[in-house]
């Protein structure tokens, strides 16, 4: 699974990419900001992105919001601060996929990826 | 100068402090009696300071001393770090907004915006709030040592959280 991370917070990446990382995934990308993560996009296809809401210049929502403008349906996971009912509706509207709250535990970032990515058919 | 505060504040902090430190830190953290009153004057080596505006206004200090905040951080990033890394500073100011946030959510649906954090590195400093309004003062410890948790709070906006949102 390809995934990218993207979060002005390095802390706050290097804990989900270990979490990852853990999880089996080999091919992460980073990037502190939405420019950073645009650039990145034009060479890195990923199957997931986790995106900070609370970042400099260009905040999270805005870059959902612009994403999905461009036509990816990629899942996204929204990571923030804010869990009141009207911020998590907009979110949804943007096109986040799922939502997680700070402070979370590994296990529940770990069960919202594994809610929304699609499952490995059976061999 | 009399100051009632609504001891929800009180509860939402402490729970907030307690899952952050249980998800983040996977670490308890226990409480010391809240003091709350005026202003109380605090003297540190590591403080993050954060402003809130909106239905409640104030602003949160998490204060350590130098050996806590450097195994705290030491703990989020996974490495060893010296003060004046960027990590250090950016690890104590996750935890303040983790806090902030936290609490805020607890705060019965009230419309609260946070500043961004600021962190305050310096041996013995001091952080005083003039003016006497209300704040709440809560000693903490966990496994990397004591430090507290302040908040100062608008007189003018210490009405009961139980009375719903306007």
């Amino acid at each position: 699974m390809r995934v990218m991370v993207i979060d002005a917070s390095k802390t706050m990446r290097k804990i989900q990419v270990s979490l990852l990382e853990q999880m089996g995934c080999t091919d992460i990308e980073e990037a502190s900001n939405s420019q950073e993560a645009f650039s990145k996009l034009d060479t890195f296809e990923p199957d997931l992105l986790i995106v900070d809401w609370n970042m400099p210049s260009v905040d999270g929502l805005t870059f959902v919001r612009t994403y999905r403008a461009q036509g990816h349906d990629t899942p996204i996971i929204m990571v923030t601060t804010e869990n009141q009912r009207a911020r998590v509706i907009e979110a949804i509207r943007a096109g986040v996929n799922s939502y997680v709250v700070k402070p979370f535990t590994p296990e529940l970032l770990k069960g919202r990826i594994e809610e929304i990515m699609p499952k490995e058919p059976a061999a | 100068m009399s100051c009632s505060l609504d001891p929800t504040y009180t509860s939402a902090f402490i729970e907030a402090t307690r899952d952050v430190f249980n998800a983040m830190l996977e670490t308890d953290v226990s409480f010391g009696p809240p003091v709350t009153g005026p202003a109380q004057k605090l003297c540190n080596d590591v403080s993050a300071m954060m402003g809130m505006t909106g239905e409640v206004t104030g602003a949160i200090v998490l204060s350590f001393p130098i050996e806590t905040a450097t195994r705290v951080a030491e703990a989020f990033v996974g490495r060893r770090v010296q003060t004046n890394d960027d990590q250090f500073a950016e690890a104590i100011a996750e935890l303040v907004v983790m806090i902030g946030g936290a609490a805020k959510s607890r705060f019965h649906g009230r419309s609260v915006q946070m500043s961004c954090p600021s962190i305050i590195i310096g041996l013995g400093h001091h952080v005083r709030r003039p003016g006497g309004n209300p704040s709440l003062s809560i000693q903490c410890g966990s496994p990397y040592g004591g430090f507290a948790v302040d908040v100062a709070l608008r007189k003018a906006l210490t009405a009961s959280l139980h009375q719903p949102a306007a």
